[in-house]
C-alpha cells in the first residue's frame, strides 16, 4: 500500500509537467489532483502502520511479562490471595476491551484488548495448574489457551493474536510419548481458516499481505501434524501444487516478490521434492504402515481440504482464461503423487518412480523457460534454467563421469547460463524499443 | 458506539464468559467436591528442571511407574495406538502408600466405589531370565502417571533438590495426593521423613 502511495505521489508531481505538454488539459488534472488526493488522504498512513506494529510488540512484551511475573511462585500469600490475583489480568484484560469496544476505539486498542484478554486467560490457567499441582502438559495447556483466544481473534479482526496462535500451533502436538490429540488439532486449525481466507480473499485487507506469511505457517502446520497419518509426501506435493498455482496468478498481477512469497517458498520446496524423488523414487510418499484409523481419516481431511483448493485455484482461472502450461504441470505433480503411492502400495521398483520423476522435472524446467520466454520474465527463465541444471547435476553427475568431463560440463552450463541471460535480456530491451517506438508514432 | 461493536461486545462477553468457565468450574470442583477426596500417599525421587513460562518446579519420578499385575501379564494396549490413556485402580498400602491395583482401558470396568486415576500406558516390559537368556513370561506394565510436576519458589526449588536426595538416603520421600471420586487430582504436599517440603526448607533456611 505504501508503495502505490508513492507512485500516486509521483504520478500527482507529473500532472503539471503533462499539462504543459498538451498531454491533458487543466480540467483533466484537476480532476485527476482530487481523485488522487482524496485516495491518499483515505490510505492508512505509514505512521499509523508503525503504531499498530509497534503496538503489536508492546502487547505481546507486556503479556509475556505478565506471565513471567505472576507464574513467580508467591508462596507467602494464602492460596485465596494467590486465586485472586491470577484472575487480576483477566479483570485487566476485560476492563480494556470493554472500554475499547465501547467507545469504538482504533485498531491498535482492538490488537492490545484481544493480547491482554488472551494472555490473561493463559496466565489464569496456568496459576491454577500451578496453584493445585495438577500438572499437564505444554501440548494441553496450549490447546486450551489457544482455544480460547480463537473467538477474541475475530471479535477483535486482530492481526497480532491471529500471528501468535500461528506461532503458538506448533506448541500443541505433543512429544513423542504424548497422544497426539487430532480431532482438536484439527479444530483449531479448521478454526482460523475463515480468518485467513477472508484477508486472502478480500482486496481491502490491510493485512492481506502479512496473511500470506501466515497462512504458510498454517499449511506447514497442517502438513506436520497430519501427513504422518498415511503419506506426508503426498501432502507435500498437493501444498507445493496449491502454492504454486495461488502464486503464479500474483506474478502474472504484477505483484512484488516480498508481497508474494508462495512462489520462490513453493518453487524451491519443489526443487527439493523433485530432487529427492528423482533419486529416491517413492520414498518421500512411502506410506505409514502402522497408521490407525483416525490418523489416516485426519490425513485425508487434509489433503481432501488442500485438493478442493486446488480445484478452486484451477477453475478460477480456468473461467478467467488465464490457463497456462504451469496449472497444468501443478495438476501433474498431484497426479506423479498419487501415482507414487500406487507404485508405493504394490511395491513396484523404485526405478519406475525415479524415471517418472525425472521426467516430469525436466519437462517442469522446458515449462517454466517457455513461461519467461512468453512472458518476458527473467524469473520464470532463470527458474527453467535451474530446474534443469539440478536435474542433469543430481542425475547424472553421480554417474561414472571423469573429473575432466565433469569440468567441461560445468564450463558449458555456466555459460550456457550466463548466454542464454544475455540473450534474454537483449530480447526484453528490443521489446521495450519497439513498444517505446510504437507509443511514439 | 458503532452498531458492529454492539454485536462484537455480546460476542466478548460470551466468549470471556466461555473462558472463566473453565477454571472456575475447577476451582469449585477442588474446593467443594460432591464427595472429599482421599488422600494417597506415593514414592517418589525428584530433580529440579525449569519451565520457561511456568517458573520453578521440582521433576517428579514415581516408583509406580512400574506397575506388575500377576493377572494381566499381556500387553494392554496395541503400540503406536494414538490414544494410549488408561485407569489406574488405586488401594492403600499398609503404611499408608498408594498401590496400583489393577489397569482397565475403559472406565466402565473400574470396580464401583475404588478410585481412579488416568495414567499414560507405554508397553509391557517382560522379566528377563539371565540363566537362560530369554525373556520369561511375566513382567511389569511402564505407565506414567499424571502428576510430574510440583511447583516451587524459584529460590527454594534448587534447595529442595538438595534436601530430598539427602532425604532420600536417610527415609522416604512421598507426594501426598487428593483423590477426587471422578479421577481428579490434586497434589497436596511433599513430605520428606515425615515433614512437609515447606516447612522443612524455611525451617533450613531460616537457620
Amino acid at each position: 500500500m505504501a508503495e502505490k502511495i508513492g507512485m500516486i505521489r509521483w504520478f500527482l508531481e507529473e500532472l503539471p509537467k503533462l499539462r504543459e505538454s498538451g498531454v491533458i488539459d487543466s480540467t483533466t488534472e484537476e480532476s485527476l489532483q482530487k481523485h488522487y488526493q482524496e485516495r491518499i488522504a483515505a490510505a492508512p498512513s505509514l505512521q499509523k502502520y508503525f503504531l499498530l506494529n509497534f503496538s503489536i510488540i508492546g502487547s505481546v512484551l507486556i503479556a509475556g511479562g505478565i506471565i513471567l511475573l505472576f507464574n513467580y511462585n508467591w508462596d507467602m500469600f494464602s492460596k485465596l490471595t494467590r486465586i485472586l490475583i491470577a484472575f487480576l489480568p483477566i479483570a485487566l484484560g476485560v476492563v480494556l476491551s470493554l472500554y475499547t469496544l465501547m467507545a469504538s476505539r482504533s485498531q491498535s486498542w482492538r490488537e492490545g484488548s484481544a493480547i491482554l484478554t488472551s494472555t490473561g486467560t493463559a496466565v489464569l490457567i496456568a496459576l491454577l495448574s500451578q496453584i493445585y499441582h495438577t500438572g499437564g502438559t505444554l501440548s494441553q495447556f496450549m490447546t486450551l489457551v489457544l482455544l480460547l483466544a480463537l473467538p477474541l481473534i475475530y471479535i477483535f479482526n486482530s492481526i497480532s493474536l491471529a500471528t501468535l496462535y500461528m506461532g503458538a500451533l506448533f506448541m500443541t502436538p505433543g512429544s513423542w510419548y504424548e497422544l497426539n490429540w487430532l480431532p482438536m488439532e484439527f479444530c483449531l486449525l479448521l478454526g482460523i481458516l475463515p480468518f485467513a481466507g477472508w484477508h486472502l480473499l478480500r482486496e481491502k485487507s490491510p493485512y492481506q499481505v502479512w496473511m500470506r506469511y501466515l497462512v504458510m505457517g498454517f499449511a506447514v502446520f497442517g502438513i506436520m501434524v497430519f501427513g504422518g497419518g498415511y503419506s506426508r509426501g503426498v501432502i507435500l506435493f498437493t501444498v507445493c501444487a496449491v502454492f504454486m498455482l495461488a502464486s503464479l496468478r500474483l506474478q502474472d498481477s504484477g505483484e512484488r516478490m516480498f508481497c508474494n512469497p508462495w512462489l520462490l517458498a513453493s518453487f524451491f520446496f519443489l526443487l527439493v521434492l523433485m530432487s529427492f524423488g528423482t533419486y529416491t523414487g517413492g520414498w518421500i510418499l512411502r506410506l505409514n504402515r502402522h497408521g490407525d484409523a483416525s490418523g489416516i481419516l485426519y490425513f485425508w481431511l487434509m489433503e481432501g481440504g488442500f485438493l478442493l483448493v486446488f480445484l478452486f485455484l484451477f477453475i478460477r482461472d480456468y473461467l478467467r482464461k488465464q490457463v497456462s502450461f504451469q496449472h497444468f504441470m501443478m495438476l501433474f505433480l498431484i497426479l506423479v503423487a498419487f501415482l507414487g503411492i500406487l507404485l508405493e502400495v504394490f511395491n513396484v521398483s523404485k526405478i519406475y518412480m525415479c524415471f517418472v520423476m525425472i521426467l516430469y522435472m525436466g519437462v517442469f524446467g522446458v515449462t517454466l523457460l517457455m513461461r519467461g520466454w512468453r512472458k518476458n520474465s527473467m524469473l520464470a527463465f532463470n527458474g527453467g534454467l535451474l530446474t534443469w541444471a539440478l536435474l542433469i547435476g543430481l542425475r547424472f553427475f553421480d554417474a561414472k563421469i571423469g573429473l575432466q568431463g565433469r569440468a567441461i560440463a560445468f564450463i558449458v552450463f555456466g555459460l550456457g547460463f550466463i548466454c542464454a541471460n544475455l540473450f534474454f535480456s537483449y530480447k526484453r530491451g528490443r521489446i521495450k524499443s519497439t513498444e517505446v517506438n510504437h507509443a511514439e508514432q | 458506539m458503532r452498531n458492529s461493536d454492539k454485536i462484537r461486545l455480546v460476542c466478548y462477553v460470551l466468549a470471556v464468559g466461555a473462558a472463566l468457565a473453565y477454571p472456575i468450574t475447577k476451582i469449585l470442583s477442588f474446593e467443594y467436591p460432591s464427595v472429599p477426596p482421599k488422600v494417597y500417599l506415593f514414592e517418589t525421587k525428584i530433580y529440579d528442571p525449569y519451565d520457561p513460562m511456568r517458573g520453578r518446579y521440582v521433576r517428579l519420578n514415581l516408583n509406580q511407574n512400574e506397575v506388575r499385575l500377576p493377572n494381566k501379564n499381556i500387553e494392554l494396549m496395541i503400540r503406536r495406538s494414538s490414544d494410549r490413556r488408561c485407569y489406574a485402580v488405586l488401594e492403600k498400602n499398609a503404611d499408608g502408600t498408594a498401590k496400583i491395583v489393577d489397569l482397565v482401558t475403559d472406565i466402565k470396568q473400574i470396580p464401583v466405589g475404588k478410585d481412579f486415576l488416568w495414567v499414560y500406558y507405554y508397553y509391557f516390559k517382560r522379566d528377563y531370565d539371565e540363566k537362560i537368556h530369554k525373556q520369561k513370561e511375566t513382567g511389569v506394565h511402564v505407565i506414567q502417571l499424571p502428576f510430574d510436576r510440583f511447583y516451587l519458589n524459584e529460590k527454594l526449588a534448587p534447595e529442595a533438590e538438595q534436601t530430598i536426595s539427602e532425604g532420600t538416603r536417610r527415609g522416604k520421600v512421598l507426594v501426598q495426593v487428593k483423590v477426587y471420586q471422578n479421577g481428579n487430582f490434586a497434589l497436596d504436599n511433599l513430605i520428606v521423613d515425615g515433614q512437609p517440603i515447606l516447612e522443612r526448607l524455611r525451617g533450613k533456611l531460616a537457620k
